[in-house]
Formats: structure tokens, C-alpha cells, sequence
């Protein structure tokens, strides 16, 4: 390098062993910085989105497919007294993601207290 | 993260930008910090102070470039475009990165006080491999991933990472520090090729899979009509074109070395280029 300045001193190349305690050190932080940044972001970080504040979700109405296939109406309403509810919807031929999706479900189930679960599934069959 | 109903967006729609301060404030200082050094170098008497325009133009680059990756509306696709979502990485990853270290001005730094010890630290290349290596391995497993792609913490996390480590492997290749970066440009160039297997390594893997590896795509809607499989053979395709300047750069540093290494200091220093 011919436009640098004489440096004030130069730059000592350290032994590997102290290099490669610093790289371990490094990726520990890293990686348990994130660990800690997505902690403190949400409860459960690696599940889903958490609106904050929480959004109120609103009562629907709709017809589903009761005992025997025969329709029968079903309405949503979320909330009831104080309540959370989850609102699930899956197919009932799904390998992959719907199983999923339901254990994070029965993780969030687990956490609430008994008289708190309100959580309702609404399966629906491809085609139909 | 909502899912958009235009499942055949063009350019315009995907470059559409949004404002989140938390990204656009500490882009905006930097982006002041740097102008009012470059502005203050240039009113300097000629030859004090080598910072040509070329690097506040490199550098200014990287900034847009950063914005529109992060601030525009092709965010919102992530979950429907697995290409898209690996384009938005690879610019964070091998674009942007480059563009802010060349556009660094040349400043001496002393390695004996703090700034100079924790540069020389960051800056190490076992420092800046582990971290690099660490990342895109985490953040490529199915669990990492899919975290990514259906959370808004994780979400926010991955751009970070990918553009910070890669930040650090960039500045140990380019070596823009040299009072503070002892490494040779031997080193450097087995240090490039090292840093490039772990990302080529990824794309080979979602190249020659047969079958769609994470499950927030499984069963997605595609935008342009394309399978989550050919998202995922795309995305391969982009992953391993984005890591061939650096692996190119890395061949180039290891020529030049194995040259030094040939010449043996035989040549005049007249011919040394």
C-alpha cells in the first residue's frame, strides 16, 4: 500500500490458538444474542406472529359439516368473558405443516390455565 | 405479515417502499456521519486525505441497495416466493456488503488503543469464518428457516445477521483496515474460499433435493405461478450465482499469492506491480 502514512505501529498477527478461543467466543455470542433478543421480543419467538397490542378479532357466522355431513350453522365468537381463543384451520389430509401447526397450538394449550383453553378447530377436506 | 392477494406483482409493486425507523434512523445517520466526512476530507488540501468520489459513490450504493431490500414492499412476499426471499438475502449477504467496505476511506488506525484492539478481534479471519459459518448454517436448517419465514421476531433477525457477519467476512477479504488487518493476501485467499463452502454447500443441497425441505412452503401459494420445489431450485440457482464473485475473488488472492510465492522477492521492486 503506497498512500497510506507510516503507521503509528504495526499490526501483530496473534497465535492460532488465540484466534480460533476468540472465534468460539464470537459465535456464543452470536448466537446466544439472538437467543436472548428473540426471548425478550416474544414468549414463544420461533411460533408465530405476536400483534402487540393484540388485535380483536371479530365474530363470523358460517355453515359447517356437522355429524353425517349434514350442515349445521357455527358461529365464531372469540373472547368469551376473558378468555383467549385460537381459531385453527387445517385440512384433514395434511402431512406436513398442519401437524405442525397443531403442536405449537397444544404448546400455547399447555401454558394457559385449564378454564382459560378455548380453542377451536375447523378441519376442512380438499375438493370439498 | 399479511398475505397480499396479488400473487403476480411486478417490479414497481415489489420496490414500493415502507417506513420502519428502527431501520430507515440508523441508515440515515450513517449515511449523514459519512457525507459530512467525505465533504470535510474534499475541502482539505489536495493529497492530504485520499477519499475519491468513486468510494462515497460505492458506499452511497450500498445504502439504497440495504433500504430496498429491507424498506420495500417484496418484504411482504416472503411467505409466498422462497426466490424472492433468497434474492433479498443474497443482495444483504454478497451485494451490499462489498459496496460499504470499498467505500470505506483509508484511515489509520493504532491496533494498540481500544478501537484498534476490538477491530483487530472483529476482524480476524477465524473471528469473521466462525461467525459467517455459524450463521448460515443456523439460519439454513429447517428449524432456523422456518422461524424466519413465519415469525416476525425471527423474521427481523435473519437480514441482521446475514448482513453483519458478512460485513465481517467482506472486510477481511478487502482488508480495508491494513493498520489493524496483519493477514496476507495468501491468507485472505484461503480464508474467501473457506467462507464460500458453507453457502455453496446450502444451494447444492436445495439444487439436487427432490422435495421441498421447509414446511412454511410446503404447501404455499407461489407467486408467478411457479411450486414451492421450483422456488426452492431457484432459490439454489440464486445462492450459488451471488457466492461466485467472492469464490472468484478468493482464486484470484490465492494467483497472486502463489505468484508472490514464486518470485520468491526475486523480482526488482520496480517490477513488483
Amino acid at each position: 500500500v503506497t498512500d497510506l502514512p507510516t503507521p503509528v505501529s504495526t499490526p501483530t498477527t496473534r497465535p492460532w490458538s488465540v484466534s480460533a478461543l476468540s472465534a468460539a467466543l464470537a459465535v456464543v455470542l452470536v448466537l446466544g444474542g439472538a437467543w436472548v433478543y428473540a426471548r425478550v421480543q416474544s414468549a414463544f419467538p420461533y411460533y408465530g406472529t405476536a400483534y402487540t397490542p393484540p388485535l380483536q378479532a371479530q365474530t363470523f357466522s358460517g355453515t359447517v359439516s356437522g355429524v353425517g355431513g349434514q350442515p349445521r350453522p357455527w358461529t365464531f365468537r372469540p373472547g368469551q368473558g376473558s378468555r383467549a381463543t385460537a381459531l385453527f384451520f387445517g385440512f384433514t389430509h395434511c402431512p406436513n405443516i398442519c401437524p405442525l401447526g397443531l403442536a405449537s397450538l397444544e404448546k400455547a394449550r399447555q401454558a394457559l390455565a385449564a378454564e382459560d383453553r378455548d380453542i377451536k378447530h375447523v378441519l376442512e377436506t380438499p375438493g370439498s | 405479515m399479511t398475505l397480499p392477494a396479488d400473487l403476480n406483482p411486478g417490479l414497481a409493486d415489489l420496490l414500493a417502499l415502507r417506513f420502519d425507523p428502527l431501520v430507515w434512523l440508523p441508515v440515515l445517520a450513517v449515511a449523514g456521519l459519512y457525507g459530512g466526512h467525505f465533504l470535510r476530507a474534499r475541502r482539505s488540501p489536495p493529497g492530504q486525505t485520499p477519499w475519491p468520489g468513486w468510494k462515497a459513490a460505492l458506499f452511497g450504493l450500498g445504502l439504497v441497495l440495504l433500504i430496498l431490500v429491507t424498506q420495500s414492499a417484496a418484504t411482504a412476499w416472503t411467505q409466498n416466493s422462497m426466490a424472492l426471499y433468497m434474492v433479498r438475502l443474497m443482495v444483504l449477504a454478497e451485494v451490499v456488503p462489498p459496496l460499504l467496505v470499498l467505500g470505506l476511506p483509508r484511515v489509520r488506525i493504532d491496533p494498540r488503543r481500544p478501537l484498534g484492539r476490538v477491530l483487530g478481534v472483529l476482524l480476524d479471519p477465524w473471528v469473521a469464518l466462525g461467525v459467517w459459518t455459524a450463521v448460515i448454517v443456523f439460519w439454513n436448517v429447517p428449524a432456523g428457516f422456518n422461524a424466519s419465514v413465519v415469525t416476525n421476531t425471527a423474521a427481523a433477525l435473519l437480514p441482521a445477521l446475514y448482513l453483519l457477519s458478512s460485513l465481517l467476512v467482506w472486510a477481511v477479504v478487502l482488508r480495508p483496515l491494513p493498520s489493524v488487518q496483519p493477514a496476507g493476501i495468501g491468507s485472505r485467499g484461503w480464508f474467501g474460499l473457506l467462507a464460500a463452502l458453507p453457502m455453496m454447500a446450502v444451494a447444492a443441497v436445495w439444487l439436487y433435493s427432490r422435495q421441498v425441505l421447509y414446511t412454511p412452503y410446503v404447501g404455499a401459494l407461489c407467486l408467478w405461478n411457479l411450486t414451492p420445489l421450483q422456488n426452492q431450485q431457484i432459490s439454489g440457482w440464486i445462492m450459488m450465482l451471488a457466492g461466485l464473485p467472492a469464490l472468484a475473488l478468493a482464486f484470484i488472492q490465492l494467483m497472486a499469492w502463489l505468484i508472490e510465492l514464486a518470485d520468491g522477492g526475486t523480482q526488482p521492486p520496480a517490477a513488483k506491480g
